[in-house]
């Protein structure tokens, strides 16, 4: 770049234009009479004043010289002996172009040739998949492996607030026959204690999210952030009754006072049953 | 390979270029065209192939040709085309084709000189074959073989502007690597 040395000092640049990066691209152009009269003008004024673009310009035409004396390449004198001859069978084989020869081999080749485009469009595969799969195996990894027995004996909020982000184990988890006294239990815990623990709120804000799943009208993200919200800023109920989700913890511990304490049942046939306003049960 | 005439070859269509004309074509321009393949992709077994395959296509191609003149630069279009495609697929590599000795310093007075000159001319070839293919057929095209911008452009498949575009780029790059390689001879 000669944008410094553009001036020699004897005449004050007049305008932006006028700097040796505005005629880079003109240079070889103006060395080979390849630009129009009023090009060819501006940049010549630009020249009586630019001492570095006029020693560019010495360059081009040096290398124009050396490539006008090029030697022409020799060919063998036996190049030419067949030639016809080859015309005629490369005729015969019309359907092949030399791109075509080898078929699948060529489009490997030519893939491999071109690596830099494949590693690129692969590179980019992988970033736009990593946070799924960032996410996936985070939330797999942080799901509990164990059961929803164990989970409820233990009291372990946080491992079953995983669990409800991650989809195979909240399958499991909401599938698994545990018995009423110990959902009764646990829920009556988590219902009291969710007023002090955000951890916990979380926990009964996904589970409200995987009760809206089972209704069939599952919430986005940011519905989820605002509900989250809204519990935290107002208590859990006119969050509830906002959202318009008609499942009621109260209601639900209220039926599970009325289930016999040896039976066992599903969260899921729990929320099915206790999730309509009127309260079935 | 057994021998064949194009009528067996290619039935009894109604050509636009007989079969003797086309023989003609390829008698008088065969050398002139994988010359320019030589320079163009540096390897006079491929340049052969390629010009061949130039001459294959005019004729199958031949009806779409107003009459025989149109042959020649209809030739140079597709062998062209072809040798770029050619350099895409095969890469760089170090020029094999020889180049005339006597040419290299018949003007030039002492030894030394003639040492000079083809030490120079080289490294020349060596930073043209460094280019990408498109930038190395318009710098070869144009200031090798000395062809107007339009006739490049047309041989090219493109337009002119791109034409002078690939220029300045390929001559840049040329001048910036003789510029060094000169500093440091």
């Amino acid at each position: 770049m000669c944008a410094g040395k553009c001036n020699n000092g004897s005449q004050p640049r007049d305008n932006k234009m006028n700097t040796c990066h505005n005629f880079e691209a003109l240079l070889s152009l103006f060395s080979h009479n390849e630009l129009d009269p009023e090009t060819r003008e501006v940049v010549a004024s630009h020249l009586v004043i630019c001492a570095a673009c006029r020693q560019k310009i010495e360059g081009y035409r040096e290398i124009k010289n050396y490539l006008s004396k090029l030697p022409m390449p020799e060919l063998p004198e036996n190049l030419f002996a067949d030639f016809h001859q080859g015309v005629l069978e490369k005729i015969s084989r019309r359907d092949e172009t030399p791109q075509q020869r080898l078929g699948l081999i060529a489009i490997l080749y030519a893939l491999y040739r071109r690596q830099r485009f494949v590693i690129a469009v692969a590179t980019l595969v992988v970033l736009m998949a990593l946070p799924t799969w960032l996410a996936h195996e985070r939330n797999s990894r942080l799901a509990p492996r164990s059961s929803l027995t164990q989970l409820l004996e233990k009291r372990d909020w946080t491992e079953l607030y995983y669990a409800m982000l991650d989809g195979d184990a909240r399958t499991r988890l909401l599938n698994e026959p545990v018995p009423a006294n110990l959902l009764h239990t646990a829920l009556n815990e988590l219902w009291h204690a969710q007023r002090e623990n955000l951890r916990l709120r979380t926990g009964l804000q996904q589970i409200l999210f995987t009760i809206k799943t089972l209704e069939g009208s599952s919430f986005s993200l940011s519905r989820s952030v605002q509900i989250l919200g809204k519990i935290n800023a107002t208590g859990f109920e006119p969050a509830r009754r906002s959202a318009r989700i008609f499942w009621n913890p109260e209601n639900a511990l209220l039926a599970l006072t009325r289930v016999e304490a040896n039976r066992t049942m599903t969260m899921r046939e729990l929320f099915l049953q206790t999730n309509t306003e009127g309260n079935k049960l | 390979m057994e021998k064949r005439n194009l009528t067996e070859i290619n039935g009894e269509a109604k050509l636009k270029i007989s079969e003797p004309a086309f023989a003609e074509i390829v008698e008088r321009h065969q050398y002139s065209l994988v010359r320019l393949a030589a320079r163009l992709v540096g390897n006079a077994e491929d340049a052969k192939d390629l010009a061949q395959w130039a001459f294959a296509r005019l004729w199958l191609n031949r009806d779409h040709l107003d009459d025989a003149h149109d042959a020649f630069y209809y030739l140079r279009k597709i062998l062209a085309n072809l040798c770029i495609d050619h350099l895409r697929q095969h890469g760089r590599h170090e020029p094999e084709v020889a180049f005339d000795e006597e040419q290299f310093s018949s003007e030039l007075a002492s030894p030394l000189q003639q040492l000079e000159t083809q030490e120079l001319q080289t490294e020349l070839l060596r930073c043209i074959d460094e280019l990408k293919p498109k930038q190395k057929a318009t710098l070869i095209l144009r200031d090798v073989e000395g062809y107007a911008v339009a006739e490049t452009a047309e041989m090219l498949s493109c337009t002119q502007n791109n034409v002078l575009c690939n220029l300045h780029l390929a001559r840049e790059n040329v001048r910036r690597k003789m510029q060094q390689w000169f500093a440091t001879a």
